[in-house]
């Protein structure tokens, strides 16, 4: 390529994914391999923009693939961790296992507008409808991919999914054969193992079977003094597949885990006296939050040819939480019927179907209740998709889709979708997306009571804010409108841009109400000593529009060293849509300043002679003016040794050169805030 | 909410109109194969020089059944040469004298019965069969392509290659699942 053009590019922070160095192979002459090495090759592939395998660089989306390779070679232990690599997507972390992950901006710890699926499981909390992340686990040697789309995949995937997708897909259990076994110990990971052990049963199947286990200390406070924030798990686990006839397969797979954070909670005991509170500033220590649950799913695919088949698809997900302020259990069952069928040559055309039963039951504290004095809840979601995905000619795809729900909060919701690719040369492609998507009411927003848990003491006097469900809440509309660029300049160099425009309508917000916790209604502030108690019941009371950029370039610098560039740009402009009262002047404030304006990374990998790698990884995020967190810089590094195939020594860094730092604060979560700390772990993975 | 039923309904028909209106405006296209497969047709034509026909052979004609992106790249082995005879590329419908105008014959994409009914036409003919459908080779076919996770591997009927005359070199049946 041009080599004047390249480092404008560099300077500017343009930038692809990791898949373009699978990609570009496929491009090399196959013909001159041998045979051997041709049934050893790896076929990469993608699934969650279209629900169907297609290439990378034809997607209509924002999308961003995590290889198991960026996982191995970047050294982070767990998922969160990981989706740090994806452009414009925000990682901040409260506490050593509370992270608030959103893209395009509402970067929250309740973040919302994200849906996250393992294995097409969903696992966000009809509670919140965010992600308990501190649970979603695998073995990470095990995870073949994460897929992540950034903007709505509602129209595919189901409501929630307003502003991305992240799909979790572990390899098949035909990949995992033999024993592996990885186990380690640092500074902040204290201790972690993990074994998997891959066979074979019967003509056709393969099974694997897992178990892990860590121990993560817990962060600093701001002195630098040790907090209780330590995190452990435990989880055990399957996947099996195996050919129930000569053109269908099935897999079954399930896990188990149990464990415990200690999150540092900011509660206002009130039938404690208030000083002692106020004085240490509302800070619980060293309550655990135990967690534990399990699922088991079932996967069945019948495959008639390469352009037909169907799928079904059967999950119970249990989840039960014993937390101080809320104990919570929950069952869900869920089932999926899809069918790919192409017809006269040029349309894919991909239906299904969906039923979701969720109950849901809790053991209410002083700090959190149901409202109307109930102990459960049952929802319901139907829902239905169609895609038909039209080949024009050898340039043109448009892609039409739609998903029409209905669920127990607002009823019926219609998402649909356009999608239009030009690829003018094998190589470059230009897409665009017109998009609704929207986000339902959660059981918290609609039928849950707090009280003594969202504390505000940024002046001098304290606030103890109560919010108050509303059962009439309407669902947040979300209209996006997206377009991308993507080229392919040589066997070295790929380039990746989106840039996108969202209106959304009806943005949930709190606002002022004169109903007490205990039910009384009250004009003046409600009976409560020492702080200022302003009951809040929440409201569709804002508009907002967000846009941006996302890019990402990989340059394949030599044949042992890859480098990786991303950069995002967000803005965030939010307005009430009805009276401007001084509660919506403030959600309007917390909602523009969530959001760290630009971010960047550079990620290297290189191989060196003699089995050795180094590896690093630079990144940068802008000011969070809401949480009080400075423009900042962090620096991860990795040191591996291998010996033959099957053993590997490496020695990982993270946040180097910095004593600790604050990532991530949001008053209104009712948790206190610890400080990342620089630390290392060394860790043997040894395959046999 | 208005009428949700209704607005379904126009929402499916209007996106059921438009995908028939476009199906009528655009003719079928040649679609670019997928990465699996340019690696099904490199082995394809890897195995075709593991494999001697016993009539001495100056060209080799593969022929094709069945529609899909796959086709553009079996296209791309056309005029190669292997170990010392030119392959010739063609496409065949399902019911042509296949026996008579094929050495080699490339099937994908179609059902299990037309499949099955193929390779018991050309049972004991020395006709290379091979084919991604699933359990090809164990219903009889010579070779069958099958992807396993990510990589694509392939199995060699025994019985049905020595029915059929054709040598298949011990170095293929090394790296393929063998079957009797």
């Amino acid at each position: 390529m041009n080599t004047k053009f390249l480092p404008t590019l560099l300077a500017t922070c343009i930038f692809a994914s990791s898949q373009t160095i699978a990609e570009s192979q496929e491009d090399e002459d196959l013909f001159e391999l041998s045979l051997e090495e041709l049934i050893s090759m790896e076929i990469p592939d993608v699934t969650s923009v279209s629900r169907k395998k297609q290439r990378l660089m034809d997607s209509a989306a924002a999308i961003y693939v995590i290889t198991n390779e960026d996982l191995r070679r970047s050294g982070v232990t767990s998922i969160p961790e990981a989706l740090r690599m994806v452009p414009g997507m925000q990682v901040a972390k409260l506490n050593a296992n509370t992270w608030s992950i959103s893209t395009r901006g509402f970067n929250y710890i309740f973040a919302n507008k994200l849906l996250v699926l393992i294995d097409g499981r969903t696992v966000y909390s009809p509670l919140f409808s965010g992600v308990n992340w501190d649970v979603q686990d695998t073995m990470m040697e095990d995870i073949d991919r994460i897929e992540v789309i950034r903007g709505p995949g509602a129209a595919l995937w189901g409501a929630n999914a307003v502003n991305g997708v992240i799909n979790i897909i572990t390899k098949k259990a035909a990949d995992t054969q033999g024993n592996l076994l990885s186990a380690g110990a640092g500074t902040q990971e204290k201790a972690f193992a993990a074994y998997r052990h891959g066979g074979e049963f019967g003509e056709t199947g393969f099974y694997r079977v897992y178990v892990k286990a860590f121990e993560r200390d817990g962060q600093v406070d701001s002195e630098g003094k040790e907090t209780s924030d330590d995190w452990n798990m435990r989880r055990t686990g399957f996947k099996s597949e195996w050919q129930t006839t000569a053109d269908s397969e099935m897999t079954v797979q399930g896990d188990l885990y149990e464990g415990t954070t200690r999150p540092p909670l900011r509660l206002l005991d009130q039938s404690q006296p208030m000083d002692p509170q106020i004085a240490n500033g509302f800070i619980v220590e060293g309550l655990s939050r135990d967690q534990r649950g399990g699922n088991l799913g079932a996967y069945w695919k019948r495959t008639l040819s390469e352009t037909h088949d169907y799928s079904f698809r059967a999950i119970y997900d249990n989840y039960q939480n014993f937390d101080y302020r809320i104990a919570e259990k929950r069952d869900t069952v869920d089932f999926e019927f899809q069918h790919y069928y192409q017809f006269w040559g040029n349309h894919d055309l991909v239906w299904g179907l969906g039923y979701r039963s969720t109950w849901y039951e809790v053991e209410n504290t002083p700090y959190m209740f149901l409202l109307e004095g109930e102990d459960s809840k049952h929802t319901e979601l139907f829902s239905a998709f169609i895609q038909d995905d039209i080949t024009l000619n050898e340039q043109w795809t448009f892609t039409l889709s739609s998903r029409f729900e209905h669920n127990s909060f607002t009823g019926y919701e219609v998402q649909p979708n356009a999608r239009l690719t030009w690829r003018p040369t094998e190589n470059r492609t230009f897409w665009t997306a017109l998009s609704r998507a929207v986000k339902t009411p959660s059981i918290s927003e609609t039928a849950l009571q707090t009280d003594g848990i969202t504390i505000d003491d940024t002046t001098d006097r304290n606030f103890v804010i109560p919010i108050m469900g509303n059962p009439d809440l309407k669902s947040e509309k979300l209209t996006a409108l997206e377009v991308g660029y993507r080229e392919q300049f040589s066997n070295s160099f790929r380039l990746d841009i989106t840039a996108f425009y969202n209106q959304y309508e009806d943005i949930i917000a709190y606002v002022g109400t004169n109903v007490c916790p205990d039910g009384s209604s009250s004009l003046r502030a409600c009976q409560i000593s020492g702080a200022v108690n302003i009951p809040t019941t929440l409201d569709n009371g804002l508009n907002t529009k967000t846009y941006g950029l996302e890019a990402v370039a990989d340059w394949q610098a030599k044949d042992w060293w890859k480098l990786q560039f991303t950069y995002s740009w967000l803005q965030v402009d939010a307005w009430p849509n009805q009276e401007k009262t001084s509660f919506l002047a403030r959600n309007e404030k917390i909602v523009e300043d969530l959001s760290a304006p630009h971010m960047a990374n550079i990620r290297s990998t290189m191989n060196l002679p003699n089995q050795w790698y180094f590896d690093f990884w630079v990144r940068y995020m802008d000011d969070m003016k809401n949480a009080v967190v400075g423009a900042n810089t962090s620096l991860d590094m990795r040191v591996a040794k291998k010996f033959g195939d099957g053993l590997e020594f490496s020695v990982v860094g993270q946040n180097l050169f910095r004593n600790h730092h604050r990532e991530f604060y949001e008053p209104l979560s009712g948790m206190a805030p610890t400080e990342t700390q620089e630390s290392w772990y060394a860790q043997i993975r040894w395959q046999f | 909410m208005p009428m949700p039923i209704k607005m379904i309904q126009s929402n499916i028909s209007l996106l059921l109109l438009t995908a028939s209106l476009s199906g009528m405006f655009f003719t079928s296209t040649v679609k670019a194969g997928t990465p699996e497969d340019k690696v099904k047709t490199a082995i394809v034509y890897k195995i075709t020089k593991f494999v001697s026909w016993p009539k001495k052979k100056q060209s080799l004609t593969l022929c094709i059944i069945g529609e899909g992106s796959i086709n553009s790249e079996l296209i791309k082995i056309n005029r190669k040469n292997s170990m010392g005879r030119r392959l010739s590329v063609t496409h065949k419908d399902l019911n042509a004298p296949v026996d008579k105008l094929c050495d080699i014959l490339y099937i994908h994409s179609i059902d299990q019965t037309s499949s099955a009914k193929v390779t018991n036409s050309l049972k004991g003919k020395p006709i290379l069969t091979i084919s991604d459908n699933r359990s090809f080779a164990e219903q009889g076919g010579l070779i069958g392509l099958a992807r396993k996770g990510k990589k694509i591997n392939f199995t060699i009927n025994q019985s049905s290659v020595d029915a059929s005359g054709l040598k298949i070199s011990s170095q293929l049946k090394g790296l393929a699942k063998v079957i009797e």
